[in-house]
């Protein structure tokens, strides 16, 4: 899967420095994947995501052409610290946002997806029913609720369903190797679950 | 912290997505995730996982209900959440009923509160100390028809001091009626802070305390 040959961030930074846009955009292809997983794990809404890794390294390509990375060893440092600040930033004005009533009337009344997209994102959910149903067993997909949507602890879920802690690991372990196979298949459900830039 | 074998992986992976690792162990996991590219296939699959499943939920659990909200409904579930919070959320009551004969831990309580706002509060903490224990009380939301967020964020951040470190911590658990959050004490750098709780919806950010702090050091 997709991934791209690391440049050093010593090379990276110094070429950035001297005016060469093709190491910004290295940048960026190095970088924006980890940085949006993230942004991802961090916050609760996903179509933020695009934005602040846009956002992020925008910021950290600006502190670069300015001279402000004084330790191009630690650049990962540099941009992790930057996306947690874009994070607060964000998170203020979702909360400015979410007090303002009037705003809130009008998103309501903006339906912006077209009928081809809903129906695509039919046809993807579809498909992830279908990866759901390959769980033959009840309790195994008990589990996986519990655990990933209602963030119960292991502990608990093992004695409420008198699992062992490996058989615990074991169905996680399974459903991620579906799910990492189920996305090779079908990029359209990491576009569904995870919105790529726009 | 570096992740190394699968088992550790599993299980550091989903302690980062749980918000449970330690704010250093947390750093040094997302520098990690940055440069990784192995790493990131593991987190890529956990997070899609968790975000399939809540796409394609239909099976109710044990657990009691913590009103989710999805879809057209978000924004309205969202805004009443923030108008009934707000009620509370401009200041805080401080407990500082804890011993402070030289323990270790401290536990400072905290409270959302209908009082009028307030300036910033004093904190004190000393070398002795180990911990600073923030403890805060979210009882009064149950009994009220508000949904309940998806999970909360704790934040302290320092305002002006480009030396002091801030701190963020997301509570997945929301139907606890409080949270605790333990802090180093050697960590902190005296300086004033502001501090925020913040409820999470799906597509929605709802603060429920939001309060300045000046934290001191006693010799």
């Amino acid at each position: 899967m997709k991934k791209a040959v690391n440049h050093s961030t010593v090379d990276l930074v110094s070429a950035i420095r001297n005016g060469d846009s093709s190491a910004e955009a290295a940048l960026v292809k190095q970088f924006q994947p980890g940085l949006k997983l993230m942004l991802a794990a961090k916050i609760a809404d996903y179509d933020a995501v695009p934005d602040l890794v846009q956002e992020t390294l925008s910021a950290v390509i600006f502190a670069i052409r300015d001279d402000k990375i004084r330790e191009p060893k630690r650049l990962a440092g540099y941009i992790q610290q930057t996306a947690l600040n874009q994070i607060k930033s964000f998170y203020r004005k979702s909360a400015r946002i979410s007090t303002n009533q009037e705003d809130l009337l009008s998103s309501q009344t903006a339906d912006q997806t077209t009928p081809v997209t809903q129906i695509q994102r039919a046809q993807t959910r579809k498909t992830l029913y279908q990866l759901l149903n390959q769980l033959k067993i009840e309790r195994d997909r008990e589990l996986l609720l519990r655990y990933y949507l209602k963030d119960e602890d292991k502990e608990t879920l093992c004695k409420d369903l008198s699992l062992s802690a490996e058989h615990f690991d074991r169905v996680l372990h399974r459903a991620r190797k579906r799910m990492k196979a189920l996305l090779e298949e079908h990029p359209e459900i990491r576009e569904l679950l995870m919105p790529e830039e726009r | 912290m570096t992740v190394s074998n699968d088992q550790t992986n599993f299980e550091t992976i989903d302690a980062y997505l749980r918000g449970e690792l330690s704010p250093d162990d947390e750093a040094a996991f997302e520098i990690q995730l940055l440069e990784d590219p192995e790493l990131q296939d593991e987190v890529e699959a956990a997070i899609l996982l968790k975000k399939l499943l809540s796409e394609t939920s239909t099976v109710p659990t044990q657990k009691k209900p913590r009103g989710r909200v999805t879809g057209k409904t978000l924004l309205n579930f969202a805004a009443a959440a923030s108008f009934a919070w707000a009620a509370f959320a401009t200041v805080l009551l401080i407990n500082q009923s804890q011993e402070d004969n030289g323990a270790a831990i401290r536990t400072i309580e905290l409270a959302p509160s209908r009082s009028a706002p307030s300036d910033s509060r004093r904190l004190y903490i000393s070398d002795e100390m180990e911990l600073l224990n923030l403890k805060i009380d979210l009882s009064g939301r149950a009994g009220t028809d508000q949904p309940s967020p998806l999970a909360y964020m704790v934040e302290l951040t320092p305002l002006d001091d480009a030396q002091a470190k801030s701190y963020m911590r997301k509570f997945p658990d929301a139907t606890a009626e409080s949270i605790e959050w333990g802090i180093k004490t050697r960590d902190i750098t005296a300086s004033e802070y502001h501090f925020e709780v913040r409820g999470i919806y799906q597509g929605a950010e709802v603060s429920i305390i939001d309060q300045n702090f000046e934290i001191i050091k006693r010799e």
